[in-house]
């Protein structure tokens, strides 16, 4: 008896923790950019795909700006573009 | 307007990225290359969203991308099994557009995750165009015709 109890309140657990994920992740919609300034091409004949990383707060604040793939000479003109971008931080769905 | 995203009853901070590819003209449809260090992790962070990141991609072509200069920047959303579902234009340069909606459509994602389960959600991709340089570099100086 006291083993069945002690199975049931591990599905119990298991399936609590599954369904706390499942609805966190129904309800997250991930930040996305709403608006993008205009980049000028650099004057270098550098060519290549510049990553950068964005950390919003959830007011949707700029917290920090990181360089994940560099491309000398167009890397900081990125920069500062992105500068000037809205982004919409994550939100709830509404369900 | 959003409510704030909460997990476990806390706001919860998150991450976006950005990827800017300088297209100069006749690269016809070359493979980008991504060898070479990332200087990331950077995409992870304390509420254990990971976004989208780029697996393949490569430079548009078009006759206007020979032509014109121009950025455009692409809102993109990536499911949860790394297509792109849809593709729309946030900042254009209208006759640059098509081109680089058509280019981004090969490009290869690997999914967002939530809490390391796949997840749909967004990325940016911005194509900056240039034509042929037509500026004499520094340092050299014109041949005289005679």
């Amino acid at each position: 008896m006291r083993q069945l109890a002690a199975f049931l309140a591990l599905v119990l657990l298991v399936f609590g923790f599954t369904f706390t994920l499942t609805t966190a992740q129904i309800n997250f919609v991930p930040p996305r950019a709403v608006y993008a300034g205009d980049l000028i091409y650099p004057d270098t004949i550098a060519s290549g795909l510049v990553m950068l990383s964005i950390g919003l707060d959830s007011a949707g604040h700029v917290k920090d700006l990181k360089t994940l793939r560099d491309v000398p000479s167009a890397t900081g003109h990125s920069l500062m573009a992105a500068n000037a971008w809205t982004l919409r931080p994550p939100s709830r769905a509404r369900l | 307007m959003d409510l704030a995203a909460t997990f476990q009853g806390q706001a919860v901070d998150s991450t976006i990225t950005l990827n800017i590819l300088f297209n100069p003209a006749n690269m016809a449809s070359r493979s980008v290359d991504l060898n070479g260090p990332d200087l990331g992790p950077g995409a992870r962070n304390s509420q254990s969203f990971t976004p989208p990141h780029v697996r393949s991609a490569t430079y548009a072509s078009d006759p206007a991308t020979t032509l014109l200069s121009g950025a455009v920047a692409l809102d993109i959303r990536v499911d949860k099994f790394g297509r792109i579902r849809n593709a729309s234009a946030i900042f254009t340069t209208p006759s640059l557009t098509d081109a680089a909606i058509s280019a981004v459509k090969k490009w290869r994602f690997t999914p967002g995750l939530f809490h390391d389960s796949p997840i749909d959600s967004n990325t940016v991709v911005v194509f900056v165009f240039r034509p042929p340089t037509t500026t004499t570099p520094p340092g050299s100086s014109p041949v005289p015709i005679h």
